[in-house]
């Protein structure tokens, strides 16, 4: 029965996602508030999932029965649970905001928005979970078309569009994971990776095969994860979306590609043939320009929307950074951004989306003077942008001092320069807006409504992260080490 | 409005192309094809009642709505028939091993649960095909 | 060399299609052009994974259960492609909706007319 349970947190999630429309019609707020227990189930689950698999190793499981190189496998690592529990709790946090997000959407929107969030969440703990590459490729899609149909869900003519470019990027990303997939089937014969992989590592195959394999998964998970030179997507496609699909865009769905990749770069070649090949000198560069090119990019930004999209481009190049520094503190330092940033992103789209609701306009003009309004908000915002900066006691110091202190230990120096340079790139472009929500002079009318649920939520998880990381970075650690192992 | 032939050869034509559609879906554990092969000649047997005799004759027979439930009833099929396995001991989507007869191989109540699931995924193919065009065809 | 070529040229022209592909969806701007772009692209993996699985005078996988030893063609890349093939029609068809609405609300569906009009609205 324990050895279901990543398909069970799956199943869960996709069943009430189709149950979702047969019901929205007459009891929207019971199929709101069902779905919201529904993924507060599934993120219980996982982590006692992750509690189960750190004490007693990872599970194995064959779906329907048929053992591994035949059948499709599944496995809970430490790594995976952590993932799932990060997504799903940073879901379930945001879709305790739809009741009053949708208050003015038809039901059949409604109904199809709530299937495509069940949807998202399912194919992402799916996509985690997987051992087998076609499994993993399955639920990739399912994971970008549900992305995409949840940007189009607004109904203004940008969303349609924003969505149709990132349909189209996306889809040539996928069609390059799965060239990959079909040359590693065909040089090694199996889809597992775990076969695959002793098969690489046990024939003489020449250079440039594996190569080939990881440049073709790299370009189509860099392209879906917004990677820098294949972000231009990204900021229309997050920018344009409604705000909870934003907050989880930028928040969760970018970094479960980043974990795709890792999974799939360790599971097949191993860290050190990735080092051997030049992948992990590619994957660090793409990601020191994605850090830096983002930040910039987010400077000149007047669409706070935008601007939160950009600074996603550059904070995904964290992940790929950590990823790519390999060593259990680098991977440590993904993993652990990867829960940072959701939360940070999260809360930042949350608070502005409140401020948007209030002023009319996206342009950051119109966060002067919001602190009066919306005191709250405000004050989350404030405490996510410095987090973001990397102020010292908050969650996002701790990645940049394990990735500072991972960078010196690979013995590439210029890691910390980069990592100093865009706390300095990111303070320049958070600070503005905070001064402006404080001491600007805006209009202080305005009938706001000050709550934000999902907001307090995710500032105390933030908090709580940035001020004991300790227990949660030893666990990561653990996590990193089955990993590369 | 499409002239009398076309419409008299599809209304010929159409109960045989269905006919083939769920044979396909009920052979799916014998013969290539199943669900997915089976369910989509039903959709596009739909899809040409649609282009023949106008959307809306369609919508009358099966409406919009109707045809979203059947999608969302495909795919709990599946997952509820994944269960089975569950329930009798053993893990998710298992057949034979949950100790489900399998019967004879080639005849046609065989496969255990593949048979059961196959009229879930057909279910679920059709009726997808049928919203898809819908969709785009409807102005909404 | 030359002769492994011509021996696996179904791979060489997987390859060769999956680039024309990837060409057609980022050179042209018509919407429409550019979904057949990603069609053909992803046909081009699929008849990629056809040919690995395809074994020379081998029968459909159909047993015979009185005929057991026949040469089988590979079943599972088919199966993939299957799936493979589901997937790209629902991308297809997400695409097909966008480009609708796109149309409706743009009243083009030319990716620079669209962008035009974006820029204009923005100053």
């Amino acid at each position: 029965m324990f050895n279901n349970l990543p398909v069970l947190i799956v199943v869960m999630l996709l069943i009430s996602a189709f149950l979702a429309p047969l019901f929205v019609r007459r009891f929207r707020r019971a199929t709101q508030v069902v779905a919201g227990v529904v993924t507060w189930t599934a993120a219980g689950l996982s982590a006692w999932l992750l509690a189960r698999v750190v004490q007693a190793g990872p599970i194995r499981f064959a779906v329907g029965g048929w053992p591994a190189p035949w059948g499709i496998e599944v496995t809970a690592t430490p790594l995976s649970a952590f993932v799932v529990t990060v997504a799903t709790v940073i879901v379930a946090i945001v879709m305790l905001g739809l009741p009053r997000e949708q208050r003015d959407w038809p039901s059949n929107r409604a109904g199809w928005y709530i299937t495509l969030l069940l949807l998202l969440t399912a194919a992402m703990a799916g996509m985690t979970f997987a051992n087998d590459l076609f499994n993993l490729y399955v639920f990739f899609e399912v994971t970008a078309l549900s992305s995409w149909g949840i940007v189009a869900a607004k109904t203004d003519r940008s969303a349609a569009d924003a969505s149709f470019k990132y349909l189209m990027l996306g889809a040539i990303g996928s069609s390059f994971v799965l060239f990959a997939i079909g040359i590693t089937y065909v040089v090694t014969g199996y889809l597992n990776m775990s076969f695959a992989s002793a098969f690489i590592a046990a024939a003489q195959l020449h250079p440039i095969i594996p190569w080939v394999i990881a440049t073709f998964f790299l370009v189509g998970l860099a392209l879906k994860a917004g990677l820098f030179p294949m972000h231009i997507w990204l900021p229309d496609a997050h920018s344009a979306a409604p705000t909870s699909a934003s907050a989880l865009l930028s928040g969760v769905v970018v970094k479960v590609y980043a974990v795709a990749m890792a999974k799939v770069f360790y599971g097949l070649f191993g860290g050190a043939s990735l080092e051997a090949m030049g992948i992990s000198e590619m994957v660090r560069l793409a990601a020191v320009l994605s850090i830096l090119a983002g930040s910039l990019f987010a400077l000149v930004q007047t669409d706070i929307k935008r601007l939160l999209a950009y600074s996603t481009v550059a904070q995904i190049g964290y992940v790929f950074l950590g990823f790519g520094l390999g060593g259990t503190v680098g991977v440590a330092a993904a993993l652990y951004h990867i829960l940072a940033h959701g939360l940070m992103k999260a809360s930042l789209f949350l608070a502005s989306g409140k401020v948007i609701e209030l002023r009319g306009s996206r342009n950051i003009k119109g966060f002067a003077g919001a602190g009066r309004l919306l005191p709250l908000p405000m004050a989350i915002f404030t405490l996510a942008a410095l987090s973001m900066v990397g102020l010292p006691l908050l969650a996002g110091f701790t990645t940049k001092w394990y990735l500072f202190n991972a960078g010196l230990e690979a013995r590439l120096y210029w890691v910390p320069v980069v990592v100093i340079l865009s706390s300095l790139l990111n303070a320049a472009y958070f600070l503005p807006i905070v001064w402006r929500i404080w001491f600007g002079q805006g209009e202080a009318e305005g009938a706001a409504d000050r709550r934000v649920p999902g907001l307090i939520p995710l500032a105390v998880l933030l908090v709580a992260v940035g001020l004991v990381p300790n227990p949660l970075l030893n666990l990561l650690q653990q996590a990193a080490a089955w990993l590369i192992s | 409005m499409p002239d009398k032939i076309l419409r008299e050869i599809t209304s010929l034509l159409l109960p045989f192309i269905q006919m083939y559609g769920i044979y396909v879906v009920f052979h799916g554990h014998l013969s290539p094809g199943g669900g997915f092969a089976g369910g989509m000649v039903l959709g596009v047997s739909l899809v040409l009642y649609i282009l023949v005799f106008g959307l809306d004759s369609c919508l009358r027979k099966i409406p919009h709505h109707l045809s979203s439930a059947l999608e969302s009833f495909g795919t709990l099929w599946y997952a509820a028939v994944g269960f089975v396995g569950l329930l009798r001991g053993a893990s998710f989507l298992m057949n034979k091993g949950a100790g489900i007869d399998v019967g004879t191989p080639g005849e046609l109540f065989s496969g255990g649960l593949i048979f059961i699931i196959t009229i879930g995924v057909g279910v679920k193919v059709a009726s997808t095909m049928l919203s898809l065009f819908y969709t785009l065809v409807e102005e909404d | 060399m030359a002769e492994k070529l011509l021996h696996n040229y179904p791979y060489l022209i997987a390859a060769l299609i999956f680039a024309v592909g990837c060409y057609i969806v980022l050179s042209h701007t018509n919407l429409m052009r550019k979904i057949i772009g990603v069609n053909v692209m992803e046909t081009a993996v699929f008849l990629f994974l056809v040919a690995a699985g395809n074994v020379r005078g081998g029968k459909p996988p159909i047993i015979d259960l009185a005929n057991p030893d026949v040469a089988y063609v590979n079943p599972l890349p088919s199966a993939l492609i299957l799936t493979g093939i589901v997937v790209s029609v629902s991308v297809t068809a997400l695409s097909l909706a966008l480009v609708v609405r796109i149309h409706r609300q743009y009243g083009t569906i030319d990716a620079d007319e669209i962008a035009a009009i974006r820029s204009a609205e923005d100053v």
